[in-house]
């Protein structure tokens, strides 16, 4: 084999076409992955335009017209005060989309933030703000996002906050260790060497490339808020005067009147529940294979 | 090794320490104290004070952690507010045992059938087992616990009545006041030595066990698939064949052993995990566990559970998983901790 030809496969490699380019290729032939974008499009699609497509309000309906089964008018049925599931559920993805993003842009924000400021200081600092995440993730899971939560008052937003607090220090966690590994590399000392200054060198040449395993968790933790959320309202601290419903808050309710007349239908925003984590579970591993090909089964 | 567990033992001082200052300091920003809740709404701002004093809350907080630290390492962590009026550790030990059973009846699910889908998954890749497999693990870490929880309470307990809906055991046809020790499967199989009864607390286990056991069971099953895919890639299992060794021998001495050891640190980060307490699962089947015991005492602001609760369930999760980096050096002789 002659040089020539060895260097033909090089030359094409090297045209690349950027990361996020070679990744959206392979996301696009990745079957799951794609699954999970249309379940979490149609999720996005019924959140935005559920007041179009319910056919009653969410807060409609007459206490005589309690637990229909389903017909034509109700295809769902009707629920404990005779509002109509379908509406209700359409309308429960505005909160559940609403505190899966709320809980997320505030985990993915404050622990990015924390964790590349820890890992690119390094020394004491680094070590300390270490610690704390430690102590942070040594107590009992979802019992830390039910005492912020007693301590905040019910609601969504308090329970966004509360989950978003869980969150950060699996974020800082993720963007220390790679920022770590990246601060050593050699386009930091040609940066550093260029005369760029520290923030300019965090910011523009480390930060982007430590993101890529972030975005996967973030991902990841969308699914998790949701489901998390649900839990939560299920123990009741749901919002307590909900405007829009919250599907977890609905499958306590109408499950607890299951042997009073409640229809099959009452499962049915938990499948909703189901299907929205599952679109970000598959986007997630579908992501985190288009990013990495290494990790490709 | 035994240096090891000793550094790793005195590694959990700081940590414990930090997080009893972060809780005392957390409990420091919640409105009111403790006070408010023992004597009611219609107590006297100077009945208030009063119980503030006694019970050293006008002290400033660092002083209070102090305190509460000293105590702690005396192991009295202090005396619950609501109920029983409890030692903490007392009601800790009492609830304990529960969440014990609870768990090992999760990871015997999880791990009974996480294992076996696993290794026939990897074996067959790209079947329909393995498809299967990979949607059942999916919507295992995808359907919310209480969820399915409920399903499985009405499909099992309310509509066919094949298993109990909840509790520990029938609380008409049988009483464990004998012995105490809150382990209802040894009490009833060993120290009762009646059958009926082990079998009754053993039928409400499985409903619970299976509801927890869920989410490890994906995990469970995901790890053993890759692992079992990457041993069976490697050269001495290709050795193995070629000295034409059967299947099954391969499979035992050659595969498994070496597949399985990613799948032990799992099952051991899983355990540590539902040993923090399932609020979830606690809730739906009134189990009387840690986790439904925290949220209570989350709920009436009773600070000394909180505070000594979390605690003891954090050592219990780090302990948990410094055995699990020791039984991994022992399944795994090339890993020497210096």
């Amino acid at each position: 084999m002659s040089i020539a030809q060895l260097e033909m496969p090089a030359q094409s490699a090297i045209v690349s076409r950027g990361l996020w380019r070679d990744a959206a290729r392979r996301l696009r032939r990745n079957r799951a992955g794609m699954v999970g974008l249309v379940l979490i499009a149609l999720f996005v699609f019924v959140a935005i335009a559920a007041p179009l497509i319910a056919p009653y309000g969410p807060n409609v309906g007459r206490i005589q017209d309690k637990f229909l089964p389903p017909s034509p008018e109700h295809l769902l049925g009707t629920d404990l005060q005779g509002r109509d599931l379908l509406s209700r559920i359409l309308f429960g993805a505005r909160s559940s989309l609403y505190v899966g993003l709320l809980s997320v842009s505030i985990g993915f924000g404050v622990g990015v933030t924390y964790g590349a400021l820890a890992g690119f200081i390094g020394g004491w600092i680094d070590f300390w703000a270490m610690r704390f995440v430690d102590i942070v993730l040594a107590m009992p899971g979802l019992l830390l996002t039910i005492a912020i939560v007693v301590w905040l008052g019910p609601g969504l937003d308090r329970i966004a906050f509360a989950i978003a607090v869980g969150n950060m220090p699996i974020f800082a966690r993720i963007v220390r260790s790679s920022i770590l590994a990246l601060k050593e590399s050699d386009f930091v000392l040609a940066a550093r060497s260029m005369g760029a200054s520290s923030p300019r060198i965090l910011l523009a040449h480390v930060l982007p490339n430590a993101l890529t395993p972030v975005i996967v968790q973030a991902t990841l933790t969308l699914a998790t808020a949701i489901i998390d959320a649900a839990g939560l309202q299920f123990l009741g601290f749901g919002d307590q005067d909900p405007g829009i419903p919250e599907w977890g808050a609905m499958l306590t309710d109408t499950f607890r009147y299951i042997q009073a007349g409640a229809t099959f239908t009452a499962l049915f925003p938990g499948m909703a529940i189901v299907i929205s984590v599952l679109g970000f579970n598959l986007l997630g591993d579908g992501l985190r294979e288009s990013l990495d090909p290494r990790l490709k089964r | 090794m035994l240096k090891f567990i000793v550094r790793r033992l005195i590694m959990l001082a700081p940590i414990l320490l930090g997080l009893s200052l972060v809780m005392a300091f957390f409990l420091h920003l919640l409105p009111g104290t403790p006070c408010a809740n023992i004597l009611g709404e219609r107590a006297t701002a100077a009945q208030l004070q009063k119980c503030e004093h006694n019970l050293g809350y006008d002290r400033p907080p660092i002083v209070q952690w102090a305190d509460y630290v000293v105590n702690a390492v005396q192991l009295d962590f202090g005396t619950s507010f609501s109920g029983a009026r409890l030692p903490v550790l007392d009601a800790f030990l009492q609830r304990f045992p529960a969440t014990i059973e609870l768990t090992l009846a999760a990871m015997l699910f999880a791990v009974g059938v996480g294992i076996p889908l696993g290794i026939a998954a990897a074996k067959r890749r790209q079947s329909l087992l393995d498809g299967a497999a990979t949607v059942v693990s999916l919507i295992g870490i995808s359907i919310p616990i209480f969820f399915l929880g409920l399903i499985l309470v009405y499909v099992f307990g309310v509509w066919l009545h094949w298993l109990p809906a909840g509790g520990r055991f029938d609380l008409r046809e049988f009483d464990f006041k004998g012995a105490g020790t809150n382990f209802l499967l040894w009490e009833s199989l060993v120290i009762d030595r009646d059958p009926a009864k082990f079998l009754d607390v053993v039928g409400h286990l499985i409903l619970p066990g299976i509801t927890l056991g869920t989410i490890p069971l994906a995990f469970v099953m995901r790890i053993t698939r890759s692992a079992v895919i990457e041993v069976l890639n490697e050269d001495y299992v290709r050795t193995a064949r070629a000295k034409g060794l059967s299947a099954r021998r391969i499979d035992s001495r050659h595969v498994l052993r070496n597949a399985l050891l990613p799948v032990v640190t799992v099952i051991g980060l899983q355990s540590g995990l539902l040993l923090g307490g399932a609020v979830l699962t606690e809730t739906v089947y009134s189990w009387g566990g840690v986790g439904t015991w925290l949220f209570t005492a989350a709920v009436d602001k009773d600070y000394a559970v909180i505070q000594s609760g979390t605690l003891l369930l954090a050592s219990v999760f780090v302990l948990v998983n410094l055995a699990v980096d020791v039984s991994y050096a022992f399944l795994n002789p090339r890993i020497r901790y210096a």
